[in-house]
């Protein structure tokens, strides 16, 4: 029986159980206690302090010590954020090691893991960003990574892959990040408004010159829309990278609208090539970073079978930008302590 | 007892103990005019490592209670992640982390009990005992292993023949079951197999998409596997997927949990 009937009577068999004692002793849900008998002891504790006060006025010759404070000294920490025994940081809040690695026909995976440092939230901060890794050969080759691959579900986890096969475990003598990845995001778009396209009847293909062609996005980095054709059964769309920095990546979801500023908008279900994860909650992929320079879309008559030909309409094309460029980054993480799976094959 | 007499009672009985405090203490000499300091050794703040919780792998296990059940001793525990989230992500449940405690060892003024813990989603470890043991010898629980959700995320290639099949390592393989060209559409369906194991969970472990933008969408099959369609009648060669999988890895330890502050129920 709980400590306080009227609660027990009061709570909700759907009331939500609350399993976390980290969240309910954060929360201070720790429930009611009884404090019984408050106006006794409030009145003993009264009685005790007049009876002292006429203790004191009556003793003023007494001497008394000016201060009996007691003055406790924090030594400030002097070593930085702290990380669990094993772990190798990257920068001045996060920390990884090497857990695994797979050695399979195919190719190589080395999985880490990462954690925050004691001073950071890890509720309301930033995972790691993903970066450029490369794995060191004892025979002082340096295989660079191709792909990461996280899951949402494990915190802190990410499997790099390096295309490098027949090596056996001795043969691997470091894995390090060379590139700590810095990811940007922006939306763009660009209008036929001045001049509205006619698309033909026939289903032939037309090529459209948007009002801009090339979007400066930040860093170094430039969008560039390298063709953009469109016909009543479907529209085509490819674009690249461009700008200085020649190791950004990025990933590109674009939308199309067509409008004759009468009838009602026709939309687009939009397909792109590299292909991604296109599960309900992932739509730029499960990869931490994009991992091309150029790309396509395509894009299907959302209403109907083909959009609209012989009437001038205007073309909006919306795109959705993820991209990626890489900070220098000279960290280099054991394996000794991760396992090691040969697989056959 | 009616409130006012309450507060009467109160006043007299602090009265009568200070006064006698004052009488019977002794006359001790001033204390000198100085302040004492201590000097305590620094803290850091810590979020993820309060008292009494062990770290695992990237996890911390925060002790919940000890009870004795039907001839077994439970130990149910909580488990919050210290590692980051992933980019764009955020789960309410912090269940959903990527380390599972398997095998504990129960420590007693009488010697050692294995235990077990039944499934990943299963936050309790269960020591069987014998008739008339008593939760008060027990000195300590050790976590001798747990499995870490690794992902695995990459391309593949594989032959568009009915019967192919990948090793994916850890003795998992991924199978071309059927291969059903059609007038506008080829539907591709694949079959995952790995190692049976009841402790972790199979739904999710494993999906497959098509890669470029001809492949529509993947469902995934009732039985370990997915069902990809792809625009036009035509079957490349190869079939580029891409793969997400899961594997629980299994891990050993001597991890020493706290028991300060537990609830022994």
């Amino acid at each position: 029986m709980a400590d306080d009937p009227l609660h027990e009577l009061l709570t909700s068999p759907l009331e939500p159980v609350q399993r976390s004692s980290r969240r309910a002793r954060d929360a201070g849900t720790s429930g009611p206690t009884r404090t019984g008998g408050p106006w006794l002891v409030v009145a003993m504790v009264a009685g005790a302090a007049i009876v002292f006060a006429g203790y004191l006025l009556a003793d003023e010759n007494t001497p008394v010590p000016t201060s009996l404070a007691t003055t406790t000294t924090m030594t400030l920490a002097e070593s930085g954020p702290g990380f669990p025994d094993g772990f190798t940081p990257i920068d001045g809040h996060m920390a990884i090691r090497v857990v695994r690695v797979l050695i399979r026909g195919d190719a190589t995976f080395v999985t880490m893991s990462t954690v925050f440092a004691d001073t950071v939230d890890t509720e309301t901060s930033v995972g790691f960003p993903g970066g450029r890794w490369d794995l060191v050969l004892t025979d002082g080759r340096r295989i660079t990574s191709t792909f990461e691959g996280v899951d949402a579900l494990s915190r802190g986890y990410v499997s790099v892959r390096f295309e490098v096969t027949g090596i056996a475990a001795d043969d691997i003598a470091s894995v390090a990040l060379t590139g700590l990845a810095e990811r940007l995001s922006n939306v763009v778009d660009t209008s036929q408004a001045a001049d509205p396209v006619t698309l033909p009847e026939d289903g032939s293909e037309i090529v459209i010159i948007p009002a801009t062609t090339r979007f400066d996005l930040d860093a170094g980095v430039a969008l560039a829309i390298d063709e953009f054709a469109l016909s009543t059964t479907g529209g085509r769309l490819l674009w690249s990278l461009d700008g200085d920095d020649p190791d950004a990546v990025a990933a590109v979801f674009p939308t199309l609208t067509l409008s004759n500023g009468e009838d009602p908008d026709q939309f687009s279900i939009t397909r792109i090539d590299p292909g991604e994860f296109r599960f309900s909650f992932a739509t730029l992929g499960l990869g931490l970073s994009p991992s091309t320079r150029a790309g396509a879309a395509y894009f299907d008559p959302q209403q109907g079978a083909t959009f609209t030909g012989g009437v001038p309409m205007t073309t909006n094309l919306e795109m959705e930008v993820a991209w990626v460029v890489f900070g220098p980054a000279d960290v280099t993480l054991p394996v000794d302590t991760a396992s090691f799976t040969v697989a056959a094959g | 007892m009616p409130r006012p007499l309450v507060i009467a009672v109160g006043l007299l009985t602090g009265a009568a103990l200070a006064a006698t405090g004052i009488v019977l203490a002794p006359n001790s000499p001033p204390e000198p005019d100085i302040a004492a300091t201590t000097t305590v050794p620094a803290v850091p703040q810590s979020w993820w490592v309060d008292p009494h919780e062990t770290i695992v792998a990237s996890s911390a296990v925060v002790p919940g209670e000890l009870s004795l059940e039907d001839g077994e001793v439970v130990f149910r525990y909580d488990l919050v992640s210290i590692g980051p989230m992933m980019r764009g992500f955020v789960f309410e449940d912090d269940h959903l982390i990527g380390v599972a405690p398997e095998t504990w060892t129960l420590l007693t003024t009488d010697g050692e009990y294995p235990g077990t813990t039944s499934t990943i989603t299963s936050f309790e470890a269960r020591f069987p005992v014998e008739d008339g043991f008593l939760l008060e010898s027990v000195t300590g629980i050790r976590l001798d292993g747990y499995r870490l959700r690794i992902p695995y995320t990459y391309h593949l290639e594989m032959p568009p023949t009915e019967g192919a099949q990948v090793e994916l390592g850890d003795d998992r393989t991924l199978a071309l079951v059927t291969l059903l060209p059609q007038a506008t559409s080829v539907v591709v369906q694949l079959r995952f197999s790995q190692p049976d194991d009841p402790f972790s969970t199979h739904s999710t472990d494993m999906t497959v998409t098509g890669v470029g933008a001809e492949w529509l969408r993947t469902t995934n099959l009732q039985i370990s596997g997915s069902e990809l369609f792809r625009i036009g009648p035509d079957v490349p060669d190869p079939l580029v997927l891409r793969v997400h999988s899961i594997y629980w890895i299994p891990y050993q330890a001597a991890i020493d949990i706290d028991l300060g502050g537990i609830d022994r129920g």
